[in-house]
């Protein structure tokens, strides 16, 4: 039997969620652990580097007040508590209009095994969507509970293969969470070998995304060329490592391999082909009247609601969300710019993309000019217990790890990519959208269902 | 009439299954598909018109009767062919408690394609090979089905 909090707690929880907003606050992540039939639900809030954290404890089967009142982008990670707690959140469920004119579509799963990547329930008038539901498959891998009670040493492995987009995002911000905890000073070289690699795998994760807009376009030729440039990649990751995404090279305490720095040049050489390939498509893209306007005219997300997500998906709406800003990276000592722009269509994403992948590739560039000689790696001894939170640029926006460390051994782990909070604006990007622009409204997003649903 | 069966020979289908992981194997493989030496072999997404069922990711419970199902719906000559660490051994995800891994658990498996991240070629040739034994042994009476089901 389910059970509704009581009115003074739920009020009482959702009011200092609230006040938390209205002095500028953000919601980062919900988490929950239980303990004797007792759940536990954590709303960690953020400001500029500053954390809040709101905490309700609730019995087994208890409905608890969605946070969506108040922030809507904790959509995706109150579901995902849904499944792996007993506890329910009470959010408004989409009505359903039983007028004539309206029709109801299912539509998907695209993948066959699963709902996933996403089962979406169209409301219908005509070829225009006016409400959208989905639901997504939920292949859960138990990632996080495979790794607790572990050591260290065997994570960065682990979260590498959590998603093929944002592996070493992952793996990165764990080494830079237990680095942190032991008070360990990485070695200079180490530091930009990391944000390299950092950077060499969102350049594939984002020419995967260029190459299905051009799928989702009808542009067939231009997604050749997208795929020729993913084997550029592939060639200058092939000079660095044996393997093709760079699995393998981050460890705890620095970089498990020294890999010199002529090779880095080497696979330099390679990559700066790209910009050049890119320029072209997307001057093409830019020209071409039929394409831009295609792009223009979806995906529109009201800029106010898009200024509450995150990543790519709030640069498009005109907040600069800076995701290298609280990196452990050294990308304070380069020049960079966080592209942004105003018009929150799937034009404005979809150039972003463009302007990433050519920052990417830049700081690459500078990235290896400034590696200097020296050790790649400290011996590190795991000594310290404690608890700490990383966060580190992903291909799409950013990755967030909490950690809790008894010694060497994993006691709690959490983490989270951008998809988690984005993909709760699907259904207001596609609202109003023609029924044949959904895949290309979708590809826009850039949604990494292997990192959200973990 | 060696020139008639040449025509009447069509492309090899494949059916791409990533049933959970990091999708690195799926992607190596679309790449594979698009080199020189990948022409012949398309993707399909309807179970009835596949020649090949690649499987890559870590198998659990959920995606389990769903890959029977699939098979099933294949008609023969069929083949199953499991691609990379996580559908041949479990790799890392081996000791989840969700997991069936690997694959051959849920499926006869009639090639394996190993590595995280398997490489491209090898990928390639597995499918054409399999392709190949599968018809042999269906001329010879093996029955896709019949050995499922033990």
């Amino acid at each position: 039997m389910i059970r509704n909090l009581s009115d003074k707690r739920s009020a009482s929880l959702l009011s200092k969620l609230f006040g938390f907003k209205s002095m500028g606050f953000e919601l980062l992540l919900i988490e929950a652990y239980g303990d004797n039939n007792k759940i536990t639900v954590n709303y960690l809030l953020e400001k500029e580097g500053q954390f809040e954290s709101v905490d309700i404890t609730v019995s087994e089967n208890t409905a608890i007040p969605s946070v969506t009142l108040v922030y809507p982008r904790g959509e995706r990670m109150e579901a995902d508590i849904e499944q792996r707690f007993p506890v329910l959140f009470n959010r408004k469920s989409v009505e359903v209009i039983d007028e004539e004119g309206y029709s109801l579509i299912d539509w998907g799963p695209f993948h066959p095994l699963l709902t996933e990547p996403v089962l979406f329930h169209l409301l219908m008038k005509d070829e225009v969507i006016k409400k959208v539901s989905f639901e997504t498959g939920y292949n859960y891998r138990e990632v996080e509970k495979l790794c607790t009670g572990r050591k260290v040493w065997d994570i960065p492995d682990i979260l590498e293969r959590v998603s093929s987009a944002n592996g070493i995002s992952l793996s990165l911000a764990f080494a830079s969470a237990v680095e942190d905890i032991n008070g360990f000073y990485i070695p200079q070289k180490a530091q930009w070998v990391r944000l390299v690699i950092n950077e060499m795998s969102c350049v594939n994760a984002n020419l995967h995304g260029l190459y299905n807009t051009a799928r989702c376009l009808g542009l067939y030729s231009d997604s050749v060329r997208i795929s020729r440039l993913v084997n550029l990649y592939r060639e200058a990751a092939g000079l660095i490592c044996s393997h093709p995404l760079l699995f393998g090279i981050i460890g705890i305490g620095g970089i498990n391999k020294d890999i010199p720095k002529d090779t880095f040049y080497a696979a330099n050489a390679v990559l700066q082909e790209i910009e050049s390939e890119l320029a072209n498509i997307r001057k093409r893209w830019e020209s071409t009247a039929a394409i831009a306007k295609r792009l223009r005219t979806t995906g529109f997300i009201d800029s106010e609601t898009a200024m509450t997500a995150s990543g790519r998906l709030a640069r498009a709406a005109g907040n600069a969300v800076d995701s290298k800003k609280y990196s452990k990276l050294p990308y304070d000592e380069l020049p960079y710019t966080v592209p942004v722009r105003e018009d929150s269509n799937c034009y404005a994403r979809t150039m972003l993309k463009f302007d990433d992948l050519t920052q990417s590739l830049r700081l690459i560039d500078m990235g290896i000019e400034n590696m200097p000689k020296g050790e790649v790696k400290l011996e590190a001894k795991m000594k310290k217990s404690g608890e700490a939170l990383a966060r580190e640029p992903g291909a799409e926006g950013e990755v967030i790890v909490r950690v809790k460390l008894e010694k060497d051994t994993v006691d709690y782990i959490f983490f989270r990519n951008d998809t988690t909070v984005n993909i709760s604006f699907l259904p207001g990007c596609l609202n109003g959208a023609e029924l044949t622009d959904l895949p290309l409204i979708v590809s826009s997003l850039d949604l990494d269902l292997s990192g959200m649903e973990k | 009439m060696s020139w008639l069966n040449g025509i009447r020979a069509k492309s090899i289908s494949v059916m791409l299954i990533n049933a959970g992981g990091c999708t690195g194997c799926a992607r190596q493989f679309q790449a594979a598909l698009l080199l020189d030496s990948g022409k012949g072999i398309t993707l399909t997404g309807n179970p009835r018109h596949a020649d090949v069922l690649f499987v890559a990711g870590c198998i659990n419970n959920k995606s389990a009767d769903y890959l029977k199902e699939i098979n099933n719906k294949m008609p023969s000559p069929k083949a199953v062919i499991a691609a990379g660490a996580c559908a041949c051994e479990g790799s890392l995800f081996r000791s989840e408690e969700n997991g069936i891994n690997p694959l051959e658990k849920v499926l006869p498996v009639n090639t394996y394609v190993r590595g995280c991240i398997p490489e491209m070629d090898k990928m390639l040739e597995a499918v054409i090979n399999v392709v190949e034994d599968g018809y042999k042994e269906y001329k010879d009476g093996w029955d896709h089905d019949t050995e499922l089901e033990r």
